[in-house]
């Protein structure tokens, strides 16, 4: 709470998803991507709004793409993790894993 | 290549009440993705992204959007106070002055004359004020004007609901020309708004490279 570089838990899911996708990553493939990761179903308007949100805080970048039939002459739009944005999820990772570890209540589960 | 075309008006709200600045990449998203997918999927996906951008503008305008609750309060006793002034007395001041001034003055007596004058004289000026009050959020929506207008109009829906619902309860214990009158107040106050604030404009393609 609080801090506004603090990255929530959606937010990380989709920047994960952007680093797994590399060039390939606009909104269909990384909803599908949290699908099929998380099991649930993710709106695509959910991920616009993380994205958005990453893109204001500067750890995302985004480009226009061509526009395609398959989607109504409508173009893609091309999302892209910055230098802030690997530098600021691999400090989340460190302070997951910091305190991922020796959990008294989750002792003998693997995370 | 999809040919399956999602559903029509599902679309069409997607288009207009989409607040997010890459609205067309997410309709172009979710058209590219429909494929294989029910029409109950895609209209679930239009709601949940309609909100999804909804709450995030709201989220980081917290300040304009308790502005705009307050405006939106202001609009409603305003409405209140006109439709009391236009349509509580014996007679609507301004149908007294087409029929005295614009209209020949015994043409008051023809019924067929004078309902729908009586009708135009009470709600045009209403409209007019939910018109001026949908274009000025959209006017001073700093950048997030669509989400501020559907702000404007959730709150205008949830005030104006409870007094359409007691008289559709006591519809039969009504005259039916106040029945009407109240139907198409709250119709016309939130379509003023829509219509106002340009939500029921078609939007074009923003293209920019940003990478």
């Amino acid at each position: 709470m609080g801090s506004p570089s603090l990255i929530s838990n959606f937010e990380m899911m989709v920047m994960l998803a952007l680093l797994r996708l590399g060039d390939e990553a606009y909104g269909v493939p990384i909803s599908e991507e949290i699908e099929k990761q998380s099991g649930h179903d993710i709106a695509v308007g959910s991920v616009y709004a993380a994205l958005e949100r990453l893109e204001a805080r500067g750890l995302v970048s985004s480009r226009v793409g061509e526009p395609t039939a398959e989607r109504g002459g409508r173009a893609k739009r091309y999302f892209k993790a910055t230098g802030k944005g690997l530098k600021e999820i691999r400090e989340t990772q460190r302070t997951l894993l910091k305190l991922w570890r020796n959990l008294p209540g989750l002792e003998g589960e693997k995370a | 290549m999809n040919v399956t075309k999602p559903p029509t008006l599902a679309s069409w709200l997607l288009q207009h009440f989409g607040s997010s600045p890459n609205n067309e990449s997410v309709v172009g998203d979710l058209e590219e993705r429909y494929d294989g997918h029910s029409p109950r999927w895609y209209w679930r996906q239009v709601f949940r992204s309609i909100g999804a951008a909804w709450f995030a503008d709201i989220a980081s305008n917290r300040i304009l959007a308790a502005g705009v609750l307050g405006f939106s309060l202001v609009h409603i006793i305003v409405l209140a106070r006109a439709f009391r002034y236009l349509a509580g007395g014996a007679a609507n001041p301004f149908t007294a002055y087409v029929f005295t001034r614009v209209l020949p003055y015994g043409w008051w007596g023809h019924n067929a004359i004078f309902w729908p004058v009586d009708w135009l004289m009470t709600w045009l000026p209403l409209f007019l004020i939910s018109l001026t009050a949908g274009w000025l959020v959209a006017r001073f929506g700093c950048g997030r004007s669509r989400a501020m207008v559907l702000t404007c109009v959730a709150l205008t829906c949830l005030i104006l609901a409870l007094p359409t619902l007691r008289m559709l309860v006591s519809v039969s214990a009504i005259p039916l020309y106040f029945v009407v009158q109240g139907l198409v107040v709250p119709f016309q106050t939130v379509l003023g708004i829509l219509l106002g604030g340009g939500l029921l404009r078609t939007r074009r393609p923003v293209r920019l490279e940003r990478m």
